[in-house]
């Protein structure tokens, strides 16, 4: 029988990486290797100057080590009840600078249990001085290319490799990052190892996996925003014992704590007695289940201070759910991604401390969010003209009545060209921002509000309120937090999220592509009129030419009638005619004759 | 720079007029649902806090009036609006009317329940932020204002204000805090001629004739629980409509403007509304039985009306 795992020893590969993770984090002594195959890592140890010591159940792989000269004793990693004593026993007191276990934990059933057993291990073969470190590397089940062919059904299990027909526990990040801390394992270091493309990337042509597809495209693009571990192949991992155990962390149908229905995030530079107007606003909703992260976006403590005092005078039954968060540094997006980080909700709601809202703000909300769960809610917002004071009673003035510029609807492809929904208009899923890894880009200075959005509808659609639930205001000097920045940085980061739109593929709703169509029927028919437009333009400039060439001659045969010379040449032109004349007659009078 | 609530706070308060005023706040409740009076109560609860450590205030007391024609303050809902009030040191008291007598008649019953030098006008769809209790009273007691006006969010009323001093046409009755001696001066509420509407412009009115001062004020906030309708304007529509039209023909013809009055009523005769017929035939009655208000002597140095407004606009909604 051949054995199932033989592979070559290289510097990039599982073992290469692992072997660097040891000599990086323990001094050289003799690495303990279980589920140690043929004990490949034996002689680039040996080079570095550790010993080996292998452990496996598979009796071939055993007697090829052998052949080599690598010790490997059998042990069987399912039942461990005198697996310890036989290491220990093996290791015969030796130092040892590691315990390995490659691709090992996935073939086993219990992977809480391994994982205590190895911690346990771990203290054994350590000394009061020195406790040797854990490597283990454990493939992916998330990477990109299973998710792709999942999508389309497939589910290829093969001899080795992601999907190895002996794998009985399958790890993502998540699931390896709650294991070992649970059992007092902290990460040292980390190298995992990443493709593109695996032993996974078959049949050839399926338009899931083949880069070229925009099917592929998206499945990619998708699935590398949600973390960083789309074309992670491998986790390649060294951890040290610890006496500190992460409490377990359960999934999100585990969890008991209640969260609020919302996070409503109120960014404000604390300046202004506007955070009053945004505060009261959120104290008299309908619906007051909430959190509220008051993003205090100064450098200094007191304008924090002041924050804090602003919201302490606030009712209890509000301010208790308020969070006062000091950010520093950074530009607008700079406290929207801190409030991300610290959101609890379920959906997500900005409004600055130029806004405010009326009553049932979050209740319409929720009611959009009822009927179309997972959709970005969307209300009507209407715009309002206000005016700084610098001197009298008030620091500011309402100017106008109420605008309702924005449309009714959302519209993906209007909003591709220009955002036409204020912040504080519309309500996230935190759900999808957190799936699709979105956040605010902090490179931008302004705009950062319509590139989330536009990415984030793209994906989850977009559900239209009726009701006018907010009110934008916006200087009329142009001025506020944004109106500082310089007309050229509009320009340049509006081109930049237009880029990125362009980066991304985006998907068309039933229905759109009929208005695509329209669109490019309508933008055919604007050629062909421009055209006509243009030749139009040239028949018009040639005309005018020709106008202005008969104006010319027009005027030199003027001038010349009024000349002396042809007031003295006059008898003669008339002589002249009369010749003419008569020659004329005379050659009628020719012909008439026959002659 | 206008000193605010802030700098007092932060540098000491200025030394409270003495003595220290008494408050009576005050709410006229009709079918008001229970979360809503609690969230006022709530804001009420933190204002009494704000204004107790400012020392401006003494005792305090927070009235609601319920004219509901099925009592709302009742049982736990009572329970639940005293408690936050009663936490802060303030009396709180209930007062079924059984009947119902109107914004203005309810808040002449309640003030006829104490002898505060200050009432605070409160509607029960509001609330208040923290400091605007402190902000209107701060300035009422300098002497010559009588009325010191909120300023509403999310719908800011559009009437305008001088930006330095504050004075303005009239103050709205969903949250105005009142000199006790100005508003017994002139009989409080004409709840008779004006038992739902224009009883705030009324009351405006004829303090500034009495020469005193309405003002408004910028710091002082309060929510209003208004909507915006779908054309960008305040969703409101009168409950009773022919009392609406009735309010304002009374208005016209106190303050001296037969001429719009008899515009008035043209325009019913040639309108289609029913409730505008009504109220012209009200107003009719009511002159031919002499049940009309006087004239008011004067009402021209106060009495603005432009194009359905009381006062001039800054901007219009709508």
């Amino acid at each position: 029988m051949g054995l199932r795992y033989d592979f070559e020893f290289s510097w990039g590969s599982t073992y290469g990486h692992a072997i660097r993770l040891v000599q990086r984090n323990s001094a050289p002594g003799l690495v303990v290797d279980l589920g140690a195959g043929v004990g490949v890592p034996a002689a680039p140890l040996a080079d570095l100057g550790y010993d080996y010591h292998g452990f496996d159940a598979d009796r071939d792989a055993i007697a090829a080590a052998a052949e080599r000269g690598v010790r490997i004793d059998p042990i069987d990693l399912e039942d461990r009840s005198d697996a310890a004593e036989r290491i220990v026993s093996g290791v015969a007191g030796r130092r040892v600078a590691a315990v390995m276990m490659l691709d090992t934990i996935e073939h086993l059933v219990d992977p809480d249990a391994v994982t205590t057993w190895l911690a346990e291990l771990l203290d054994r073969l350590g000394t009061e001085e020195h406790r040797p470190v854990l490597v283990v590397s454990i493939p992916n089940v998330a990477h990109e290319e299973l998710g792709a062919k999942l999508v389309m059904g497939r589910w290829d299990v093969t001899d080795a490799g992601l999907l190895d027909a002996t794998h009985i526990t399958l790890f993502d990040a998540a699931r390896l990052d709650a294991l070992m801390p649970r059992h007092g394992l902290e990460e040292l270091e980390r190298d995992d190892l990443g493709f593109a493309e695996t032993e996974q990337h078959f049949p050839v042509g399926h338009p899931a996996i083949e880069q070229a597809t925009p099917l592929s495209r998206f499945l990619r693009e998708l699935r590398r925003r949600s973390d960083a571990h789309a074309m992670t192949y491998q986790f390649i991992r060294c951890y040290r014992r610890t006496s500190r155990h992460a409490t377990a962390v359960g999934n999100d149908a585990g969890n008991v704590v209640a969260a609020p229905w919302g996070t409503v995030v109120v960014r404000t530079q604390g300046r202004r007695e506007s955070l009053d107007d945004a505060l009261v606003c959120l104290s008299a909703q309908t619906d007051d289940d909430l959190e509220i992260l008051v993003m205090v976006h100064r450098d200094d403590d007191e304008a924090v201070d002041r924050v804090r005092d602003v919201v302490g005078r606030y009712p209890d039954s509000f301010n208790r759910r308020v969070r006062v968060v000091p950010v520093h540094g950074g530009g607008r997006s700079r406290p929207l991604n801190r409030a991300l980080e610290l959101a609890t909700g379920s959906y997500w709601m900005v409004l600055d401390d130029d806004d405010v809202v009326t009553a049932d703000w979050v209740e319409a909300f929720r009611r959009g969010a009822e009927r179309a769960p997972g959709t970005i809610v969307r209300a009507r917002c209407a715009l309002q003209v206000q005016e700084r004071r610098d001197h009298g009673i008030a620091e500011s003035e309402r100017v106008t009545g109420f605008e309702l510029p924005y449309p009714e609807r959302f519209d993906l492809f209007e909003h591709v060209g220009d955002n036409r929904t204020p912040i504080c208009s519309f309500a996230a899923p935190l759900a999808a921002i957190r799936a699709i890894g979105l956040g605010f880009d902090e490179d931008l200075t302004v705009y950062e509000d319509w590139k989330f959005l536009v990415h984030l509808a793209n994906l989850t659609g977009v559900t239209d309120v009726p009701e006018v639930t907010s009110v934008y205001r916006i200087w009329s000097d142009d001025s506020g937090a944004a109106g500082s920045v310089p007309s050229r940085q509009w320009d340049e980061d509006r081109a930049a999220v237009r880029r990125s739109f362009d980066a991304s593929t985006f998907l068309l709703a039933p229905g759109e592509a009929g208005r695509v169509a329209s669109v490019m029927e309508g933008a055919g028919e604007i050629g062909a009129l421009q055209a006509d437009r243009s030749a139009l333009h040239e028949t018009r400039a040639a005309l005018e030419h020709l106008r202005r060439e008969h104006d010319a001659l027009q005027h030199r045969l003027d001038a010349l009638e009024r000349s002396r010379f042809w007031r003295i040449t006059s008898p003669l032109r008339r002589l002249t005619a009369m010749r003419g004349r008569l020659a004329v007659r005379l050659g009628r009078s020719a012909n008439a004759d026959g002659g | 720079m206008r000193p605010t609530i802030e700098d007092r706070e932060r540098h000491g308060s200025d030394p409270p007029p003495a003595p220290p005023w008494s408050l009576g706040v005050q709410v006229v409740v009709y079918r008001n649902d229970e979360a809503q009076l609690e969230r006022l109560a709530h804001a009420v609860a933190a204002n009494l806090a704000v204004l107790g450590s400012t020392g401006m205030t003494s005792r305090t007391e927070v009235r609601f009036g319920d004219c509901s024609e099925d009592a709302v303050l009742v049982g736990d809902v009572r329970t639940a609006l005293a408690a936050p009030i009663e936490r802060v040191g303030a009396q709180v008291r209930f007062e079924v009317f059984g009947d119902n007598l109107g914004s203005g008649g309810g808040s002449n019953a309640l003030a006829a329940m104490s002898d505060d030098d200050v009432i605070w006008v409160l509607n029960p769809d509001t609330v208040p932020a923290p400091t605007c209790g402190a902000e209107l009273l701060r300035v009422l007691t300098p002497g010559t204002v009588a009325i010191a006006e909120g300023r509403q969010i999310p719908i800011e009323h559009q009437k305008a204000y001088d930006p330095d001093t504050g004075d303005t046409g009239w103050a709205s009755g969903c949250c105005s805090m009142i000199r006790r001696d100005a508003f017994d001066g002139v009989g409080g509420y004409d709840a008779d001629v004006f038992p739902m509407y224009c009883d705030d412009v009324d009351l405006s009115w004829r303090l500034r004739l009495a020469g005193w001062r309405v003002v408004h004020v910028p710091s002082a906030v309060v929510f209003h629980d208004k909507r915006i309708t779908d054309r960008g304007a305040p969703a409101w529509s009168p409950t009773q409509a022919e009392m609406h039209h009735l309010a304002i023909a009374m208005m016209y013809h106190r303050y001296g403007r037969a001429d719009l009055a008899a515009d008035f009523v043209e325009r019913a005769e040639h309108g289609d509304d029913p409730a505008h017929r009504a109220a012209v035939a009200e107003f009719r009655a009511r002159r031919d039985r002499g049940a009309l208000p006087d004239v008011l002597t004067g009402a021209d140095q106060v009495a603005t009306f432009m194009d359905g407004a009381f006062a001039p606009e800054r901007f219009r909604y709508g």
